[in-house]
């Protein structure tokens, strides 16, 4: 997998560059629906069930919404990498990132819920909010697919932990396995 | 859905609370802690035996490297004077959608050398 990105943001040399990354690249999806109207129709072709959840809720961020950047974020290992909450949509993120150990495409995925108090939003009790936690190892493929779930999780919240579940199974067993893969 | 935040809530129960398990598509087991005192460095590394004892040879097998990081975690923990909450750390099992182990310290500390006096 021929790969774009800068190597210090897959390599992880700096981690705080690549924190801000991760929330650059977040935010960005409240403002660009160039960009969210081109993975709505991917996820569609992905899981064709998911076209009522679409059509019945409209995409709800605006720029002005929040994206909190948690400190819950580990600069030693990036485990985790960043640790996002998006309070329009009670939901939070969970990114977990490693330097590509092959050349296999390491995209893992699941919803649970937080299970923490998040004490430095003092404005939000989030502890009953749930969050897609994602294991990744960069490159073109992985950073797209990761984005669009991310992308999906957060834009409405007529987006229950039952249809993520779906499209993530749909995008690891469709783009993601491969013939090394365990399970 | 912006709930205000409840101030009184998490001030009471315990004062250490925390968990390790081992999650998957098929797979949720854990080891909690609950109490007056944090666990120790030893007894972190007691815990992780047992979940290995609890799950299926199979699921403990495809986690070897996994458990083998989340060790590894806890002696780190030992040698920087302990783990505060609120931390999660997920070891993943790499080549799976979702197979892993969780240390998860959600309510004070967890991993010093030695125990409360």
């Amino acid at each position: 997998m021929i790969n774009e990105f800068d190597e210090s943001i897959v390599l992880l040399y700096d981690k705080f560059t690549v924190n801000q990354f991760w929330q650059n690249k977040i935010h960005e999806l409240y403002s660009d629906r160039e960009k969210g109207e081109e993975y709505e129709r991917e996820i569609l072709e992905l899981c064709p069930s998911l076209n009522r959840v679409l059509e019945e809720h409209n995409f709800e961020l605006k720029d002005k919404h929040r994206l909190f950047n948690l400190r819950l974020w580990d600069s030693n290992d990036a485990n985790p990498i960043y640790y996002g909450f998006v309070p329009k949509s009670y939901r939070a993120i969970r990114i977990i990132q490693r330097a590509p150990v092959d050349k296999t495409n390491q995209l893992s995925a699941w919803v649970e819920k937080c299970h923490l108090d998040f004490k430095e939003i003092s404005m939000f009790d989030a502890s009953d909010a749930y969050e897609l936690v994602i294991y990744i190892e960069i490159n073109d493929l992985t950073f797209r697919y990761a984005m669009l779930l991310i992308y999906f999780w957060i834009s409405r919240r007529g987006v229950r932990r039952v249809h993520e579940e779906h499209l993530i199974k749909a995008v690891y067993d469709t783009k993601i396995r491969g013939e090394h893969s365990l399970d | 859905m912006n709930k205000k935040k409840n101030l009184g809530k998490g001030n009471s129960g315990p004062l250490h609370r925390g968990r390790i398990q081992a999650q998957g598509a098929t797979l949720e087991e854990s080891v909690p802690w609950s109490g007056e005192r944090a666990p120790t460095g030893s007894e972190g590394k007691n815990m992780l035996a047992s979940l290995t004892k609890i799950i299926s040879s199979r699921e403990a097998s495809l986690r070897t490297a996994a458990f083998k990081d989340a060790g590894l975690f806890i002696d780190e923990a030992v040698n920087a004077g302990g783990v505060y909450a609120e931390k999660k750390k997920t070891f993943m099992v790499r080549n799976t959608r979702s197979e892993r182990v969780d240390v998860e310290i959600r309510k004070g500390y967890a991993f010093k050398a030695v125990g409360d006096l």
